[in-house]
């Protein structure tokens, strides 16, 4: 397995341990997931891995790389609105999502200490907190990148 | 008003031939109302490239004038159920709200909906 795909299970294993007293209902990594939305249950969080790039020559031997991990966690809001609503979808609904991202997927990744394959995280970030056109869809959609680094022999 | 009378007329005439009976409710009321069902999509939102969720979309084409609420036009959120499928009202067209007129006089409109159950 390609070395990106390491880290992808690497991150997912992490993420697994981190969260068990409040698991996702499905993890796992994800190359071109599908859904239909009818039946989607639970929160579904998959990994991505992504292809590395060379940041850059530390000496003739050896290089700094730079591996990508995309996570997205996706659930459905099931419960229909009453009719009428502004909003369909509860705030309170959303916060509680917003919160188990930052707890058990950057909080858990972020730290410089943890490092998956001897790699260190040199950004972790939330690029999407909730996305507005999917929570008009009744969709909670967020994802979180992480850029992971280490040196490497050519 | 002739083209309002006849478009009334032919309105009447779908009503009859192709409706069948429905539930539609807002909040804690229900209505029994006929409905033609529209056009069916089933679109694939592709978010970000990364994963596809793929959706049951309904429009069903209703007289406005049953619409029995104060409010007396369809709203986000309402709810359509047929048999067993429930179909929550809601934007599915992109640059519309959740309905529009059928026709220039507005005899019947097209509610946009999204299948939830």
């Amino acid at each position: 397995m390609a070395r990106s795909d390491d880290l992808a299970a690497a991150v997912m294993t992490l993420i697994e341990t981190a969260s068990v007293s409040s698991p996702a209902d499905g993890i796992e990594q994800g190359f071109a997931p599908e859904h239909k939305r009818i039946e989607m249950t639970g929160r579904y969080v998959y990994v991505f891995a992504l292809p590395p790039t060379t940041v850059g020559q530390l000496t003739r031997a050896k290089e700094l790389r730079e591996y990508k991990v995309a996570i997205v966690v996706v659930e459905r809001y099931a419960d229909p609105a009453a009719g009428g609503e502004v909003e369909a979808v509860p705030e309170d609904w959303i916060k509680t999502r917003k919160t188990w991202v930052s707890d058990y997927i950057f909080s858990t990744l972020n730290p410089k200490s943890v490092r998956p394959l001897s790699m260190w995280p040199n950004r972790c970030e939330i690029v999407t907190d909730v996305d507005f056109a999917n929570i008009q869809n009744k969709i909670f959609w967020s994802e979180i990148e992480v850029d992971y680094r280490e040196i490497a022999t050519n | 008003m002739f083209l309002s009378d006849g478009m009334s007329y032919l309105a009447e005439c779908r009503m009859a031939e192709d409706g069948e009976s429905v539930t539609y409710t807002r909040g804690a009321t229900s209505l029994t109302i006929t409905a033609v069902r529209g056009r069916i999509k089933q679109p694939a939102n592709l978010t970000n490239d990364r994963t596809t969720v793929n959706a049951s979309d309904m429009d069903f084409l209703i007289d406005p004038a049953v619409l029995a609420f104060a409010t007396a036009e369809p709203l986000k959120g309402d709810r359509i159920t047929v048999g067993s499928e429930v179909y929550e009202v809601m934007p599915t067209v992109s640059g519309e709200q959740c309905w529009i007129p059928c026709d220039d006089y507005g005899h019947l409109i097209r509610v946009h909906t999204r299948r939830e159950v």
